[in-house]
């Protein structure tokens, strides 16, 4: 009996540590990429943490600087850029890998560079070469094994079976020779890292891609501040007029209520965008076109509804009693409300301002049709994704900042997330 | 000024305002677009906007898709959801912090949730690159998920929309569940139900209210979905109504009148599929109440 207990609790915390991984990955991953580089987020296979720190190494090569920084996924070098250069080859290293390179270090690993090379210059010399013919002699195999490929093929197809195994042996052959030669190459390329080449390691600015997409999208700021006084104006709308029909569906029943409970779904039921589709000569005529107020008064309708249904229940929350107490007390029904409802709904309020303010944050159908020039911080993000300048690692950077106000104040009303919907029902 | 005499104007009064909203911003716009899709731009009248539309081989792609998006998804995401509701009102240790968890898909914006799945799926994308680091496939094996067929694709919607969306109806149903009356449940065991009776029996009829909520939400908004599809394959790869709707409206310049008969039809649409909801769950009786 009690085994049973153990295995089944056991058996329903992994169910649970199931659903909080499904949860938590794909959000994990969208940080971590945000945090890479793009020599690191376009490496296959992505890797599970961002480096902090890039491996560089430098060579010389006929008379100029060459620059290949370390891949954890292809657990090698990976050349960045040849060049001259100094200040050009600093800006590439810096776009690629989110690293600047001082002058100064790189001077010292230049003087060191050079010192060595003149110790082993000969040996040098002689490891290139063999290096060159290494990987010419590989190329060849390769080359050579997929034309046998192809004719073992054909021979299967005329079933000889004479060719076909001796086309086998040779393709056998071709890859052992390879591998030695590979074995070979990883040697020659070991020792000339050793004696031809200087590494040495610079920190990462994490925070780089954040830093870019603001920058880059030349939007993206002015895009956020217009997206922060849309929300703040829509909040502003929405529950000084939804707060009031709420407190009325809260306390008081009257004809045409449960059309009015409806209605929530009628508005719901008309794409937001076909709305704001007409609404685009509306506005212009008011002169609100592609400002941060005509987009307010559109998402409005929608969060007007959703205050409506949270205020209620809030309102519903607090004892129609303590408003009576408060009348039997010599004050006026208006009195009652705002020296005893209105303080104790003030929590739920605001927990129902910042959901308006979650909701008009992260729209985007209506802010697409709605702005021209002055497009929201969902539109820009949007755009960079969908548009041709999609770089996955920027575009992730501005998910997470656009992400990350709605995820935190959803903490915070946590709790009346569930109150809200516990209250009025359709 | 005469107490009883005001306070019947009083609720009036209060939702005054947000009638007048409606009728403004809701009404207006809403009438005028009905009106702009039967009139071409010299405001003739015409029915070429909707022949237009019907003429076009992608709405009854758009039609297939979209149903058949709502009838996998809504059935999929309100089962789930269902058990992760009646999972974390168990409250086990750690109910709190799961529920906390099981927000987050919630709060994100659906243009974040684009980005974090198209470069989740893409083939180079992080997927394939957890796929191999738990040693499921090789370094050769990548699966190209954007290139499987319609279905398949509007599977991999589905399952990202999902991801999403549950969450949203978890909180439905868990605030309805938390409402329940524990002694109505109790009597169930207390007569010998079983788990699975007493949740076929009592609590599910009970909590009759909140998933009438959950489903009717969900079945207006996934008849509406759009954005993560564009986001994940771009227009017209896997065409759904709304998705449409924003082609002729953004992609193809002087459809905009197109693009608001589309709106149209979406609409009527969703109306009907929504009243026949409401009539077959019996909301509209409970609500006359």
């Amino acid at each position: 009996m009690k085994v049973a207990k153990i295995i089944r609790q056991t058996l329903f915390y992994i169910i649970v540590a199931g659903i909080v991984l499904v949860i938590l990955t794909p959000i994990y991953f969208l940080v971590t990429i945000s945090l890479m580089s793009d020599q690191e987020a376009y490496d296959w296979p992505t890797q599970m943490i961002p480096s902090f720190f890039n491996k560089f190494k430098l060579e010389i090569v006929d008379n100029e600087f060459l620059i290949s920084v370390y891949s954890p996924a292809k657990k090698t070098y990976v050349t960045i850029k040849q060049s001259s250069n100094f200040e050009d080859l600093q800006k590439f290293v810096r776009n690629k890998t989110n690293s600047t390179i001082k002058k100064e270090l790189f001077e010292t690993q230049v003087k060191k560079l050079e010192k060595i090379i003149q110790e082993n210059k000969d040996r040098i010399d002689l490891l290139r070469k063999e290096r060159d013919k290494l990987k010419r002699q590989i190329n060849r195999l390769t080359v050579e094994t997929v034309r046998l490929k192809s004719q073992l093929e054909m021979a299967e197809k005329a079933n000889m079976q004479e060719f076909i195994d001796m086309i086998k042996k040779q393709i056998e052959d071709n890859e052992q020779e390879k591998a030695e030669l590979v074995k070979n190459l990883e040697n020659v390329t070991a020792e000339l890292d050793k004696i031809g080449a200087v590494h040495f390691s610079v920190a990462k600015n994490i925070f780089d891609n954040y830093i870019n997409f603001f920058r880059v999208t030349s939007d993206a700021l002015p895009a956020l501040l217009r997206s922060v006084q849309v929300a703040v104006l829509t909040v502003i709308i929405s529950l000084s007029i939804g707060g009031m029909a709420g407190y009325a569906f809260a306390r008081y029943s009257f004809k045409g209520k449960n059309l009015l409970k409806l209605s929530v779904l009628f508005v719901r039921m008309f794409p937001g965008i076909s709305i704001a589709m007409p609404m685009v000569i509306i506005l212009i005529n008011m002169g609100f076109y592609d400002k941060p107020i005509g987009l307010s008064l559109v998402y409005s309708v929608g969060q007007i509804g959703m205050t409506v249904w949270i205020t209620a229940s809030i309102f519903m929350g607090i004892p129609v009693e303590l408003e009576e107490a408060a009348m039997i007390f010599g004050t006026t029904r208006r009195g009652a409300f705002f020296k005893v409802t209105l303080p104790l709904a003030l929590p739920g309020l605001a927990a129902s301002a910042m959901y308006a303010f979650i909701g008009s944050w992260s729209e985007t159908a209506q802010a697409i049709v709605l702005t021209q020039f002055n497009p929201t911080f969902p539109v820009v993000v949007y755009q960079t994704l969908v548009g041709a300048k999609g770089l996955i690692n920027l575009t992730a950077a501005g998910g997470v900042s656009l992400a990350l106000p709605a995820v935190v104040f959803t903490m915070i009303i946590r709790k009346y997330i569930l109150q809200m919907w516990g209250g009025v029902r359709v | 000024m005469n107490k009883v005499e005001s306070r019947k104007w009083i609720p009036y009064i209060l939702i005054a305002p947000t009638i007048i909203y409606y009728i403004v911003f809701w009404l207006r716009p809403v009438i005028s677009a009905v009106v702009y899709s039967f009139f071409d731009d010299n405001n003739i009248f015409t029915l070429n906007n909707y022949l237009t539309i019907f003429r076009d081989p992608n709405f009854k792609k758009a039609v297939i898709n979209t149903a058949i998006f709502v009838v996998i998804s809504v059935t999929l995401e309100f089962l789930v959801a269902l058990g992760l509701a009646l999972i974390i009102n168990k409250k086990f240790r750690g109910a709190q912090l799961l529920l906390s968890i099981a927000l987050i898909p919630m709060a994100l914006p659906a243009v974040a949730v684009g980005a974090m799945w198209s470069s989740g799926f893409a083939t180079y994308g992080w997927v394939n690159s957890l796929l191999h680091h738990l040693g499921l496939i090789s370094a050769d094996g990548k699966i190209v998920f954007l290139a499987g067929s319609d279905f398949q694709s509007l599977m991999l919607i589905i399952l990202i929309d999902a991801w999403q969306v549950i969450p949203f109806m978890m909180v439905i149903l868990l605030a309805g569940l938390q409402g329940l009356s524990k002694e109505a449940i109790e009597a169930g065991y207390i007569f010998g139900g079983t788990k699975f009776t007493v949740l076929r029996k009592i609590t599910l009829p009970m909590l009759k209210p909140s998933i009438q909520t959950a489903l009717i939400l969900r079945i207006i908004s996934a008849i509406q979905v759009w954005l993560i599809i564009v986001m994940i394959f771009g227009y017209r790869r896997i065409p759904v109504l709304l998705e449409e709707v924003v082609f002729y409206e953004e992609q193809l310049l002087g459809f905009y009148r197109v693009a608001l008969a589309y709106s149209v039809i979406v609409s009527i649409i969703v109306s009907i599929v929504s009243v026949i909801y409401l009539k077959v769950s019996g909301a509209f009786e409970k609500g006359e109440q």
